[in-house]
């Protein structure tokens, strides 16, 4: 063996296969961390599909000339809420309670500023998210959603929708609004006053969090109860209404629902959006990853063929001699085996660490990760390195025959 | 093994009078154990009867015969094995590398078959003379002391023939005995027979025949 290497390496420069090395290394291991982030990808879909084996729709009715301004008719009556719950798929009804009082909202910092806003409360199983503090000497977390006749201060709850809108919409055309973040608008509390039937209240209210699924402005059902009764009228028929349904039954019930002539509002299905993206990023990784593989393979072969074509000469002698091509291809293709071999060792060490911290970075954000390297993953390396080795083995011999 | 030649005519010969030839075009059997002398004027073919022998060309009409297997009809595989244990040469130009010592040189050729061993090569480079360049470089000796690592590289194999074309051109009388007496020694141990092309009249060997070309 070693004499047969220095007959075919003797003189050649060895740089180029370093670079090819490296490059390969590289193309790998992108290839490789791209398959895994893929894979993780797409457990947490599934697994976050799992959990939504159940959707929420809002229906309310449409406006129309007709209804525009009765406005009572376009409110749910009891006998439309049953038939309603009693459609194929309808696993729970929650009605949107509204103010039926006057609010005002203001912000004592600055002056002049105040608007009437219209609540609605929801009942709390509805909601997407409900915010909450940590209590240690407890051990839960305690809902910042609560509200107790005595309390002077309402929570809030702002529909994600509402603040993109404002500051995406209500903002950006008018100079005199700033555009708000949503940790900025948490921190700021801000004044209401509630009136109606001779009476009125000042309270103190503040953001608390943010909904995905209902397009309000949420407070808790407690105070929406007690202001109504005491400031307005209490059990006036819901405007919309919020459905809880079987996703596999959200199509049929669908059409069930728009027979009857109502609007259907289906909740953002914002991280299916936000993981399709990243799906199609990783797999662009991984593209990238794989044509760093191609071409450095190619630049191996490119490399061996120069090594063949250097030595000719050489090569030829040996055939003279009784050897034979595949005893001079064999000892390029185990050099070369060689050094795939330290390429694939060096890279799952590297590629272990990587996706390590990929997990726990996911694992921080509160998505289920299984933390290990996918065994298609390694499949995946191991296919690479099969097919790197067997289409180079059947290139040196025909090259060798051809020189 | 016996090697039967069938009215070959390599193509560089083909527009000659092949009429007096015993080889061209005509036909011949070589028996194995014989020891043969080439005889020809220079331009007659003489490398060319050895390269084809050797499946080195394949340019030519008619049919030659290593016992019934037709010499075109074999694979790369099947001379390569040919070569390391029925037919083994001493090219006229050596072939040998010039980058690798004596020693290595030799090496490359017994590995394929381990037919000797470390000593035995020492034994042969005593013989003729060169035991004390095993590790000069080829490419540094003379074109005498080439010659004589060539022929001993040609004995490292098992063969049935051994093919010299023109082994000695460049040897004292001196050197043309001893490395014919090694050559004589090592086809009888094996049993094979011995094909010499050469210009001159080499006396050491018994010839049992004599071919014109």
């Amino acid at each position: 063996m070693g004499l047969l290497l220095r007959i075919l390496w003797g003189r050649q420069s060895k740089w180029q296969f370093l670079f090819a090395s490296v490059g390969f290394w590289i193309g790998l291991l992108i290839m490789l961390v791209a398959i895994q982030v893929f894979i993780d990808v797409r457990h947490i879909v599934k697994s976050k599909k799992a959990n939504d084996e159940t959707s929420y729709i809002i229906l309310n009715k449409e406006v129309t000339l007709i209804n525009a301004f009765n406005k009572g008719v376009s409110a749910f009556d009891s006998l439309q809420i049953d038939t309603i719950q009693k459609l194929p798929g309808v696993e729970a009804i929650g009605p949107f309670t509204a103010n039926s009082f006057k609010i005002t909202a203001s912000m004592q910092s600055q002056l002049g500023f105040s608007a009437p806003i219209p609540f609605e409360a929801v009942p709390d199983e509805f909601l997407d998210t409900i915010p909450c503090v940590y209590d240690s000497s407890k051990g839960k977390c305690e809902s910042l959603f609560v509200w107790r006749d005595e309390d002077n201060f309402v929570p809030v709850i702002l529909s994600s929708e509402l603040l993109r809108f404002y500051n995406m919409g209500v903002a950006l055309t008018n100079q005199d609004m700033p555009q708000l973040p949503p940790s900025i608008v948490q921190m700021f509390p801000f004044d209401i006053t509630i009136s109606g039937n001779g009476k009125s209240r000042s309270l103190k209210a503040r953001v608390v969090g943010y909904s995905d699924r209902i397009p309000a402005v949420l407070v808790p059902n407690a105070f929406m109860a007690y202001a109504n009764a005491t400031f307005g009228e209490a059990n006036k028929p819901p405007g919309r209404i919020v459905l809880k349904v079987a996703t596999s039954q959200m199509d049929q019930l669908g059409k069930e629902i728009r027979k009857r002539g109502y609007q259907i509002n289906q909740e953002q299905l914002r991280f299916n959006n936000a993981s399709e993206i990243l799906q199609v990023v990783v797999s662009l990784a991984g593209g990238v990853g794989l044509l760093f593989l191609v071409l450095s393979f190619v630049i191996f072969l490119i490399s061996f063929q120069l090594v063949i074509s250097r030595a000719k000469n050489e090569i030829n002698l040996l055939l003279d001699i009784g050897y034979t091509y595949s005893s001079v291809s064999r000892i390029l293709a185990v050099q070369f085996a060689v050094i795939m071999g330290l390429v694939i060792l060096t890279v799952f060490p590297v590629l272990y660490y990587i996706v390590r911290r990929i997990h726990l970075f996911l694992a921080e954000q509160q998505f289920s990760v299984v933390d290990k390297v996918s065994l298609v993953v390694i499949g995946a390396g191991v296919v690479a390195y099969i097919v790197v080795l067997v289409f180079n083995t059947l290139m040196l011999a025909t090259s060798i025959k051809r020189k | 093994m016996t090697i039967k030649l069938e009215y070959v005519v390599p193509s560089p010969l083909a527009e000659w009078d092949n009429s007096q030839s015993e080889v061209w075009a005509s036909k011949l059997t070589l028996n194995q154990g014989e020891v043969i002398q080439v005889v020809a004027p220079s331009g007659r073919g003489k490398s060319t009867l050895m390269h084809v022998l050797y499946g080195n060309r394949t340019d030519y009409t008619g049919t030659l015969f290593f016992n019934e297997q037709q010499g075109k009809s074999m694979s790369h595989a099947q001379w390569a094995a040919m070569r390391q244990r029925r037919i083994s040469m001493v090219f006229q130009d050596l072939r040998l590398f010039p980058d690798f010592t004596g020693y290595e040189n030799l090496q490359l050729k017994n590995r394929l078959t381990e037919t000797v061993s470390k000593d035995q090569i020492q034994q042969y480079t005593e013989r003729l003379g060169v035991a004390g360049l095993l590790k000069k470089k080829c490419g540094f000796m003379s074109f005498g002391e080439r010659q004589r690592y060539a022929i001993i590289r040609a004995l490292l194999q098992p063969f049935d023939w051994l093919l010299l074309d023109e082994p000695f051109s460049h040897l004292d009388e001196n050197n043309i005995r001893k490395a014919s007496q090694l050559i004589i020694e090592e086809a009888k141990k094996r049993n094979a027979g011995v094909i010499v092309a050469s210009l001159g009249s080499d006396i050491y060997f018994d010839y049992t025949k004599k071919i014109q070309l």
